[in-house]
């Protein structure tokens, strides 16, 4: 069963939190929502989650009127009164469920969390990660066909977060779930997810594969958010743009063209020491460092300083090189 | 710099004015009350004034009425502060504010206030029954109730209740705006209906606010002195006013036998705090760990 | 819903005028005149009446002078051992330190009558009674446990990593204290001292009691002439508890509000 998001807008006070969010999730996707904080993306959540009401449109689905979605909270807020089990199994307990019946799954769901000799501890002697788990298992001891979860990796450390995450598309896979998450790291969106959703101020601003995400954001404020890019000011001569690394032909993917034009250079895959027939500029490396399969390399033109990705020992530091674009350079 | 030194430091003005104050009192009654006073010219340790105070009938009853009224008052204080609480939690607009800033108004006035007024109001020459008689709902005053100095004490009841539910609604505010909003959300996500949410989660977590308000207001009408001495019922006596008047007819003789009584009462009050503490950890919410 | 909201604000009403009722009936008691069975209201108003007695009943002002003299030192002493006390309790971990605060909580739990009289026996043997120091070190007893909970509320609240990042800065522990623990538990502080006021204030036992008839604060007074029906003078020591008591915590309250907000 999809579900789509009709209009929905939230209003508190004056203050516009979503605007006319329209979205379509899949059967059985991972659905990602990435923005900074403070875009709308936990209200968005809230009213998926049936916590909050919008102030206009709807959420349903193919055949049910009215989802809800199970939601496991950013801080995780395990009941801090109740034992891991009891927090796993309140749900069941809401739903009348025999006292014998209710164990029996809960023993089951924590086999697969792999949390079962954490049954009688209680919330604050468990560890960020275990945490984690018994709020996963709460959620889903329900059965619920779509999960939604808030920030999920946010708190844990490095390599925990790796660790949850292909352990999140594992379960996603068992249990036929249905989840969306929202985060502000891309990363993690991109690791989990073929869609996703850029949320700036309660404005879903592009919807797209990760890989064209980098590649074409629709606009300046994605571009900023995502990233990884120089951003070079420039004037309008034409057709040309002029700049203080670059003066020649750009193209832009935005539907008018910019009034006021910002070159933009992603770190990765823009420019290239190969000749093509995008000249850009000749400049001289002042750094160069290691970050894992490529170096960051740091590049002087006159006075601007700008970053791009480079294969390892392509250039040494103090040499000048001239730099080509891949393709007609982009600007928003 | 949290070192050894520093703590005893800090330890020490308390320890002292507690031993002071405190714990001598308690050392002089215990001795006293084994029978040791020289300005009486005893000085043979004995348990006699314990059994004679545990074989007075006239202490163990009153010490009996003043439990069961004790934890009746305290019982409905709790009650209706929470209950004003979860009101006023609920009220977010103005009207919510005001009640909670009134609510601190009876914690700050003596209770001789509320007896003052419940003299005037519901004495039976009283505003009410004035009132009830002015609209001819009763034929003359003496057939109003009697709700002060009544062998029920209803006086009392009431101005306990007028101090300690607000006292009750102030401690529960604190807890309630903290803690609670979040995790109904939670509960009411995984399908928990109102009730439900209040049952297993609202109540368990303020349920250890709740029992130490009940501790204190508890004690406090076990053993004070000057309402039960102005609004109660002379042969319906309470203990504070039953050893009160004890204490200061200043016959010397009998201060081993009051201090025994002294020593009883305390024990019993501090074993009855024990006993609520310990339910209120074994209860839901006994656990609440350093989530806050 | 909104009737919902209607059923919520009659409750919250009924509640407002049951807890001003008293407070309107003592007003009204101090300015009324023969207000007495069967009169529904006073006579008459005579607002003159409670100044004239505010200006010239030498008791009034003498009992005022005991309130506020017993206060100031109550609040003294309480601030004394309790700061010290809260520091400890919200800093360190020693062994006994639940036993510790089960002390100082032990004076809200033992029945006061037993432990005044206790007291009251204990002083009289070191002739403490009916002395200011007696006074209010009973006071204080019954003051700590307040002072130090709110004290500590607040300490824990900040932990002491504040203190921590002005050591690592070079403050000397005295420099540390002055301009970084104390400025910081001026919250604490403020309520801890509100707290004691209003407790002493309000202590009618303890002062008669160990204060031997030395002291007879507004609450003692008003009642002798409470037990003896002369409640309209009554009624005048209650006015006056109230314009000392709720009216400069009220603006005591409002300031340190705004000041937070500014904040």
């Amino acid at each position: 069963m999809a579900y789509y998001l009709e209009k929905i807008s939230q209003t508190k006070g004056h203050q516009e939190i979503l605007k006319q969010i329209d979205l379509k999730i899949e059967e059985n996707e991972v659905f990602a929502i990435l923005g900074p904080s403070g875009g709308g993306k936990t209200t968005l959540l809230n009213i998926l989650a049936q916590i909050d009401q919008p102030t206009s449109g709807r959420f349903y689905g193919d055949n049910d009127a009215q989802p809800k979605g199970i939601l496991v909270f950013q801080d995780y807020r395990l009941f801090p009164h109740m034992t891991v089990v009891q927090n796993i199994t309140f749900g069941l307990k809401m739903r009348h469920i025999p006292k014998k019946a209710r164990l029996a799954r809960a023993a089951e769901i924590m086999k697969t969390m792999g949390i079962s000799d954490l049954a009688k501890r209680y919330p604050d002697e468990l560890s960020g990660g275990q945490q984690q788990r018994v709020a996963l298992a709460r959620a889903l001891i329900l059965k619920p066909k779509l999960v939604l979860m808030d920030e999920p990796f946010s708190s844990l450390d490095e390599g925990l977060r790796l660790e949850m995450l292909n352990f999140v598309k594992q379960l996603q896979q068992q249990f036929q779930l249905t989840i969306i998450f929202v985060t502000h790291y891309k990363n993690e969106a991109y690791l989990l997810s073929n869609q996703v959703a850029i949320l700036i101020d309660g404005t879903v601003m592009q919807l797209d594969e990760p890989a064209h995400l980098e590649q074409a954001p629709a606009n300046l404020a994605v571009a900023e958010f995502l990233g990884q890019a120089n951003f070079i000011p420039g004037t309008w001569i034409d057709k040309t743009i002029k700049t203080a690394i670059y003066q020649g032909p750009v193209t832009w993917h935005t539907a008018k063209k910019p009034v006021t034009p910002t070159l933009y250079i992603p770190f990765a895959q823009f420019l290239q020491l190969t000749v093509s027939d995008y000249p850009a500029f000749k400049a001289q490396v002042l750094d160069h460092r290691w970050i894992g399969n490529l170096e960051r390399v740091t590049l002087q033109v006159g006075t601007t300083v700008l970053s791009v990705n480079l294969p390892p020992n392509a250039v040494t530091t103090g040499e000048s090189y001239d730099f080509y674009f891949k393709q007609l350079p982009v600007v928003y | 710099m949290l070192t050894k030194k520093k703590l005893i430091l800090l330890l020490s003005p308390f320890t002292i004015f507690f031993c002071f104050v405190f714990v001598s009192a308690f050392i002089k009654s215990i001795v006293t009350s084994l029978g040791y006073y020289p300005l009486m010219g005893l000085k043979t340790l004995t348990f006699k004034y314990y059994m004679t105070a545990l074989q007075d009938k006239t202490f163990l009853t009153t010490s009996l009425r003043t439990f069961c009224f004790a934890l009746l008052s305290a019982g409905l204080a709790c009650l209706g502060g929470l209950a004003l609480a979860l009101v006023l939690q609920r009220s977010t607009g103005p009207v919510g504010r005001f009640g909670f800033k009134l609510a601190q108004l009876p914690v700050m006035l003596p209770h001789i206030f509320v007896i003052l007024a419940l003299l005037q109001l519901l004495s039976q020459t009283g505003l009410v029954p004035s009132l009830l008689v002015h609209l001819g709902w009763l034929k003359g005053p003496q057939h109003f109730p009697l709700l002060v100095n009544d062998p029920l004490q209803i006086g009392i009841i009431l101005t306990y209740l007028w101090k300690e539910i607000p006292f009750v609604i102030v401690s529960l505010m604190l807890v309630l705006r903290s803690l609670d909003r979040r995790y109904s959300a939670v509960g009411q996500n995984l399908g928990a209906s109102k009730l439900q949410i209040f049952w297993h989660i609202s109540l368990p977590m303020i349920q250890p606010a709740l029992l130490n308000a009940f501790i204190i207001n508890f004690s406090f009408n076990f053993g004070a002195y000057e309402v039960p001495y102005l609004l109660g019922n002379p042969r319906r006596e309470l203990l504070p006013v039953y050893i009160y008047d004890f204490y200061v007819q200043g016959d010397l003789t009998q201060m081993p036998l009051i201090m025994s009584l002294n020593i009883l009462l305390s024990l019993f009050a501090v074993l009855c705090a024990g006993a609520v503490l310990y339910l209120s950890r074994r209860l839901p919410g006994g656990h609440l760990g350093g989530l806050k | 819903m909104s009737r919902k909201v209607i059923q919520r604000s009659i409750i919250i009403i009924i509640f407002a005028l049951l807890i001003l009722m008293p407070l309107a009936v003592i007003v009204f008691l101090s300015v009324g005149q023969q207000w007495h069975y069967p009169r529904l209201f006073p006579g008459s108003l005579d607002w003159g009446y409670y100044f004239r007695q505010l200006t010239t009943n030498v008791e009034l002002l003498s009992s005022l002078r005991a309130s506020l003299l017993l206060a100031g030192g109550t609040i003294i002493l309480t601030l004394v051992i309790a700061y010290p006390t809260a520091i400890a309790l919200a800093y360190y971990t020693f062994p006994g330190k639940r036993l510790f605060s089960v002390c100082v909580y032990l004076p809200l739990i033992v029945p006061g009558i037993a432990l005044l009289t206790n007291i009251d026996f204990m002083m009289i043997k070191y002739s403490l009674t009916g002395t200011f120091f007696g006074v209010i070190c009973v006071h204080t007893l019954f003051c700590l446990p307040y002072a130090v909970k709110l004290l500590v509320d607040n300490l824990v609240l900040l932990k002491n990593r504040y203190e921590v990042t002005g050591r690592n800065l070079g403050a000397s522990p005295w420099q540390t204290f002055f301009k970084i623990t104390l400025p910081l538990s001026k919250p604490g502080l403020q309520g801890a001292l509100m707290m004691t006021y209003i407790v002493s204030m309000t202590q009618y036992l303890a002062t008669l009691m160990v204060g031997n008839g030395n002291y007879l604060t507004l609450s003692v007074r008003m009642f002798p002439f409470t037990q003896e029906g002369k409640y309209q003078i009554a009624a005048v020591y209650g006015v006056t508890f109230m314009l000392v008591t709720l009216v400069p915590l009220f603006i005591l309250d409002s300031l340190l509000n705004r000041q937070r907000k500014r904040g």
